[in-house]
């Protein structure tokens, strides 16, 4: 079954369980990541491949695949189980590693502004076989490395996106392979804030589907206080966006607390 | 033993045979309580770096077997007022002999102590290149990637200069590349950072440094860093230096071989070049490769 990405395919999400006939290969496609799965009586196979279309919208759930569709480039994954049970179970989540957000035009923040923007992460893939068994755990897309720190001895290796960084959301064009967070910047210092980069937890949130509009993260909240350099970073409960019924689907990679502070307001923002 | 007395004519007395039994019970019961204590020390140090571990399980082992070793010949009649007697004796003679095993000895607790580096890093000692396995007492023992057990005296390991590629996450990667003269450099430039933009393993944070190196012999050489997260390293510079050549060949830049061009010493005109017959070359008294001078070169 192919779905055009519009509300249809958010109406539809990809995640889900399915149970396959043995021997059998079947096809899924999530914006730019394609996957292939065979159940056999003691073996799971998957074949899985990202292309480098970010902006990739297609949604494919569970077809019917021949073995010479599947392209030569494609990794292999073999899962050896005592007795496997057909069933396949898709799951978004979020990334492992933080993100570094680096809009596409710096955004700035006048003295005083409280300002809401919304960044896009790609999701990564969990497959499960029944009973809860781990298949594989993938990015739908291969994101770039990044340090963030501010020297080549302290810091964190995260990953890296450019994002438009929009503020409206009915501008947000809705993937089937990314989250939505919604960030809530307050300036509360007397100098202009220029957002060049910032830093999204996403190992710390929990992942949201929502039936109208895909998936969500817990809203992220970064103050900076009137001194200009000490401020608070939170996360929300929940998306925190009217009209958004939000369900949670995945736990958080790292467990925190749902409110502490994220790190130095600085360091979130790169500044 | 009766046997073995009269034959040695020894007089072993019953108290003497229950000390040499003492004492060799002492020294097995040393044994197994050192074994057992190393045993606990590794339990209880779990959450201690390699290094830490081993030299702890080490001096509490030691020093159980000291221990007993040390009443075991006591048991076995050995005075160790004589042997505090001849101490300052002793001494000098022992620290005449052990000179290097003590400065060894001292060094590997100095190594021990500065922690710069660990079990398990990939260390470069003056060319050796090799996975650390153990900082032991007298010397530091690394297996090098051909899987070579390499043995380096700690007092060398404190003088001589090391490089520890473990120590920190990321590092980078200088391509040197050169591009021939007739390139445009603004484009060449902007395709070597498009290569280190696209590539994922590629940290956009540092960002990729280009450096104009200078006029070369026969290209204009550029350097390119990148940084990869320190375990993809090797991956990114195998992968890089493969973009950069596609990607100059999709582009058409030329990456050029060394050139040497040769003049005439008026400059302007060119080699004359003649086709000679093979028949006249074999029959021509001139050296075999030695080209055949055209008579209008001559004149």
């Amino acid at each position: 079954m192919s779905v055009g990405m519009s509300e249809a395919a958010l109406d539809s999400p990809w995640w889900g369980e399915m149970e396959l006939t043995p021997g059998e290969l079947r096809h899924w496609h999530v914006g730019p990541y394609r996957l292939w799965v065979r159940a056999m009586a003691l073996e799971w196979r998957l074949w899985s491949l990202s292309s480098v279309d970010a902006m990739g919208e297609e949604v494919v759930l569970g077809a019917e695949a021949q073995d010479a569709e599947v392209p030569a480039e494609a990794a292999l994954t073999r899962v050896g189980l005592s007795s496997a049970r057909p069933v396949l179970e898709l799951r978004p989540a979020l990334a492992d590693r933080d993100v570094v957000v680096r809009p596409d035009t710096p955004v700035a923040v006048p003295a005083g502004v409280r300002l809401e923007l919304y960044v896009t992460t790609p999701v990564w893939i969990v497959a499960r076989a029944g009973g809860n068994v781990p298949l594989l755990d993938e990015p739908s897309l291969r994101l770039s490395d990044t340090w963030f720190g501010p020297n080549t001895l302290e810091g964190e290796l995260a990953y890296a996106i450019r994002t438009a960084a929009r503020l409206e959301l009915e501008e947000l064009p809705r993937r089937p392979h990314r989250a939505i967070t919604k960030v809530v910047v307050v300036n509360g210092a007397r100098e202009t804030l220029v957002l060049e980069k910032l830093k999204v937890p996403v190992a710390g949130l929990v992942l949201y589907t929502s039936q109208r509009s895909g998936l969500w993260t817990d809203q992220v909240t970064l103050e900076r206080k009137q001194g200009g350099g000490v401020a608070e970073a939170s996360v929300g409960a929940g998306p925190n966006v009217p009209g958004v019924d939000a369900e949670r689907i995945a736990e958080p990679r790292v467990t925190t607390p749902s409110r502490f502070s994220l790190n130095a307001f600085g360091r979130l923002l790169g500044v | 033993m009766g046997w073995l007395t009269s034959t040695l004519h020894l007089q072993v007395t019953p108290a003497q045979v229950a000390a040499a039994v003492r004492a060799g019970v002492y020294v097995v019961l040393g044994i197994g309580l050192a074994r057992l204590t190393a045993v606990t020390v590794t339990r209880a140090t779990r959450h201690m770096g390699a290094q830490e571990r081993v030299l702890l399980r080490r001096l509490a082992s030691y020093a159980v077997l000291a221990l007993f070793l040390a009443s075991a010949l006591r048991e076995a009649g050995f005075r160790f007022d004589v042997l505090l007697g001849a101490a300052g004796i002793l001494t000098v003679a022992v620290g005449f002999a052990s000179q290097t095993s003590a400065s060894n000895m001292i060094s590997g607790l100095f190594l021990m102590l500065e922690r710069s580096i660990a079990i398990g890093d990939v260390i470069n000692v003056s060319g050796t290149v090799g996975e650390v396995l153990s900082v032991d007492l007298l010397s530091t023992r690394l297996r090098t990637f051909d899987n070579l057990m390499v043995r380096i005296p700690n007092q060398t390991m404190v003088t001589t200069l090391i490089t520890n590629y473990n120590r920190l996450p990321i590092r980078r990667f200088d391509l040197q590349v050169g591009v021939a003269y007739k390139e445009d450099l603004a484009k060449v430039e902007q395709a070597l950072l498009d290569i280190a933009d696209r590539d994922p393993l590629c940290l956009e944070d540092p960002a990729p440094l280009l450096i104009a190196m200078g006029f070369g012999a026969s290209s204009i050489n550029y350097q390119l860093s990148v940084w990869a997260k320190r375990e993809n390293w090797l991956e990114l510079r195998n992968r890089i230096t493969r973009e950069v050549k596609a990607g100059f060949d999709e582009l058409g830049i030329e990456l050029p071989f060394p050139h040497v061009s040769l003049y005439t010493g008026s400059v302007t005109e060119p080699f004359p070049v003649m086709v000679m017959n093979p028949a006249a070359v074999t029959g021509a008294s001139a050296p075999s490769g030695a080209a055949a001078t055209p008579p209008e070169a001559e004149a």
